[in-house]
């Protein structure tokens, strides 16, 4: 393969795209349209707010824990801590929370399969032994773990929940550090507390809502920034995937046109390999797709200018982005690539290239949030890149984490490998002339 | 020296279809040699099988069978060497259209490994051989057609090719710019390049070619230099002249005249004359009827043409 002569082609083919301004229109100008049209829907402009709230994020708890029984002097109180965990979940004291989590107790089957069809953005399991873990009969604090099962589809919803019970599991856990150390270094104290055992339990309760470091009375994730929705850290995204789908599905049903042009003839006639010519063909719709996306992702912001929004539309992490991205554009190519290598004519190729980006488009939430859907939807939803490369820029943006966008990284790799798989034989039988 | 092109038992089985299931056999066994320097024409009328023997000779698409020779190199089993020695002109237009002459010859250079300053210099000379370089920075859907056709023939031979392949360039445009084309091609053969030339225009072959090989129905039937064809068939020059009712009385004269083989009446009184050299029997046929006191209305001398050798050796004509 000429590495030299695949830049050629690709660069020629881009060039060629970004030259004709009515593509340019429907590339760029189209979705940012779009983008500003239902970024302004949901922002103040009609709410008369500023970015919106996150709620109602559902969630499952299983709660496997037996208790334990304290044993303080004369004075015996049964904990049944994970009881407390549960309760704190699913019949929250604090407005914030109760508006921000909608947690039901299940069993632990219902609650896999809830997850596993996108109903609850997570499950926490709570095991057996967690009561026990803080028997002050014991000489230290034991360990236990809980298990928190994350949809890898709802990266964000599922990065609420996480960090909420490391708060209430942080809270609990300073709570008997404190009632170890107050046992081991002060044992005058430590006899008082014996008649008052029967209140700890509802004392933890209060405290587990109440003063927990993830801070639900505030109504924050880490304590320290509100939880907001800015609609365009959903659309922007939304609506440059949806558009840079179309793009590559049409930039690599294009083939067809070169092939009906001769152009591709008159490649095939030169020295140049077949291999090399494929890859620079592919690398036409991959360099597009990438063009694309990062013109809109620097012109994206501006809207969020227009509308008045505070929060950055593709947050801060430089690197997540990059890897976004490519992997997104990646994705798109692997799917123009198995359009072509599904079409047999360039009508059929044209007609997949508008029919998939759209349907998926619509299954991945190209014109609504789709992170608050379940059932058969969410689903079906998952087999929608649009659907994994949104919900990533979108956590990106609104946490910077790139640990909780990697399943989305994943599986937009693995869907180029298989799209990509599949399609490129069908894409080279296209270079027989 | 060796020949540039050697063509072996060369076929092509295109891949079944409803309407053929085993296939249409396109070329069925073609053998030809092509000598450095020549202009060589496939005459052959529509659907005779030149654009797949081309096609399969510069390497676009794969021989069911046999193999070409290109300056000694394979086509088969070197490729791409040989795409180095040969150039193609496309029958159709194949240039990108939203991207200027200069573009297009930029980018298909690039394609033959050419860069930098040489390909500068030979996209220069390219545009001036084909006398477009004022208007090198237009999109070529700007052009007219006979432009495109010389940006068409320009790229193919960017590389400076040893052959060049021309697949009818000369389809579909206007006379101006076929005379153009036809006059190109003359001057790159002076130059040296060896031409082989696809065509069903007759005249075409006759204007250009060395020699000329007629194709039909997939097989080569026939090659040689036009007057050798002609003289292969066999076929006599033919005196027509009108002389109304004198019909038969002035067949009756001119029928002894030396050098007419035969002289017939035909509808319409006209009398018909075969004879191997027509225009030099004319003097005697015109002096005999004058003698007879016949007036001939019109005398026309028809010679065999690679028409006439096409019709003897298929039965049909050229352009059916």
């Amino acid at each position: 393969m000429d590495i030299k002569k695949v830049w050629q082609i690709a660069l020629r083919g881009v060039r060629e795209t970004f030259s004709n301004r009515n593509l340019l229109l429907i590339m760029i100008a189209a979705p940012l349209a779009l983008t500003l049209v239902i970024g302004a829907a949901f922002s103040k402009f009609l709410n008369k707010t500023s970015d919106i709230p996150i709620d109602s994020i559902s969630m499952a708890v299983v709660n496997h824990d037996t208790g334990t029984d304290v044993v303080l002097g004369p004075f015996t109180q049964h904990f049944k801590l994970g009881q407390n965990v549960v309760d704190s979940l699913v019949k929250p004291t604090s407005a914030s929370l109760a508006k921000l989590i909608n947690a039901t107790e299940m069993n632990e089957a219902d609650a896999l399969k809830a997850v596993n069809t996108g109903k609850v953005a997570a499950a926490l399991i709570i095991p057996a032994d967690f009561s026990a873990t803080f028997d002050l009969g014991k000489p230290t604090i034991g360990h236990s773990t809980l298990r928190l099962v994350r949809d890898a589809g709802a990266p964000l919803s599922a990065s609420i929940v996480s960090s909420i019970t490391h708060g209430i599991t942080d809270g609990l856990t300073g709570s008997f550090v404190m009632m170890f150390a107050a046992r081991d270094s002060d044992p005058a104290l430590y006899a008082a507390l014996g008649p008052k055992l029967g209140a700890l339990s509802a004392d933890l309760q209060k405290q587990l809502q109440g003063d927990a470091p993830i801070a639900v009375k505030s109504g924050s994730l880490s304590g320290q920034q509100p939880v907001t929705n800015n609609p365009l850290q959903y659309f922007a995204p939304a609506m440059a995937i949806f558009f840079a789908l179309f793009t590559a599905t049409n930039g690599a049903a294009a083939i067809f046109e070169e092939k009906e042009n001769g152009t591709l003839q008159r490649l095939l006639l030169s020295p140049t390999s077949r291999v090399t010519i494929l890859v620079g063909q592919l690398g036409t719709v991959f360099g597009n797709g990438l063009f694309q996306m990062v013109v809109l992702m620097l012109l994206m912001p501006l809207i969020g200018v227009v509308l008045g929004s505070q929060s950055s539309v593709w947050g801060t992490n430089l690197i997540g982005l990059a890897l976004m991205t490519l992997c997104t554009a990646l994705a798109a190519t692997g799917l123009g690539t198995l359009i072509v290598g599904l079409s047999r004519t360039k009508q059929q190729a044209v007609t997949l290239a508008s029919v998939v980006p759209t349907t998926l488009g619509v299954l991945g939430g190209a014109f609504f949030d789709i992170s608050g859907v379940g059932g058969p939807f969410a689903v079906l939803s998952k087999l929608s890149l649009n659907t994994w490369a949104t919900s990533g820029y979108r956590t990106l943006a609104m946490t910077g984490d790139l640990g909780a966008v990697l399943p989305n990284l994943a599986v937009l790799l693995g869907m180029f490998a298989v799209f990509f798989g599949i399609g490129v034989i069908g894409f080279s039988r296209q270079l027989d002339v | 020296m060796t020949p540039i092109v050697e063509v072996r038992g060369l076929k092509k089985r295109y891949p079944p279809t409803g309407e053929s299931k085993e296939g249409n056999l396109a070329v069925k066994g073609i053998d030809l040699t092509l000598e450095r320097g020549e202009i060589f024409s496939l005459l052959g009328p529509n659907g005779a099988g030149k654009t797949t023997t081309i096609n399969m000779m510069s390497g676009l698409i794969a021989p069911t069978e046999g193999d070409v020779l290109i300056d000694g190199h394979s086509i088969v089993k070197e490729p791409l060497t040989v795409k180095r020695v040969i150039g193609v002109v496309p029958q159709e237009i194949a240039l990108y259209a939203q991207i200027s002459a200069r573009q297009n010859l930029e980018f298909f250079g690039k394609m033959y490994g050419l860069g930098g300053a040489s390909l500068a210099k030979r996209v220069d000379e390219v545009l001036d051989f084909i006398g477009l370089t004022d208007r090198q920075r237009d999109k070529i859907e700007s052009y007219s057609g006979g432009m495109k056709r010389r940006v068409n023939i320009g790229v193919g031979l960017l590389h400076k090719p040893k052959l060049v392949f021309m697949d009818e360039p000369t389809v579909g445009v206007d006379p101006q710019s076929r005379r153009n084309i036809l006059d190109t091609i003359k001057t790159l053969n002076q130059e040296g390049m060896t031409v082989l030339y696809t065509t069903h225009y007759m005249e075409e072959a006759e204007e250009l070619s060395d020699r000329i090989g007629i194709i039909d129905h997939g097989q080569l039937i026939a090659i040689g230099k036009e007057g050798d064809l002609i003289q292969k068939v066999g076929e006599m020059d033919t005196i027509l002249i009108k002389v109304g009712d004198q019909a038969e009385q002035a067949s009756a004269v001119v029928r002894t005249v030396a050098g007419i083989e035969s002289a017939t009446v035909e509808d319409g009184g006209l009398v018909k004359l075969l004879t191997g050299r027509g225009r030099q029997a004319l003097p005697g046929v015109i002096r005999a009827l004058d003698g007879a006191g016949v007036l001939p209305q019109s005398i026309e001398v028809r010679e065999p043409n690679l028409e006439t050798v096409f019709l003897s050796l298929t039965g049909r004509a050229l352009r059916d």
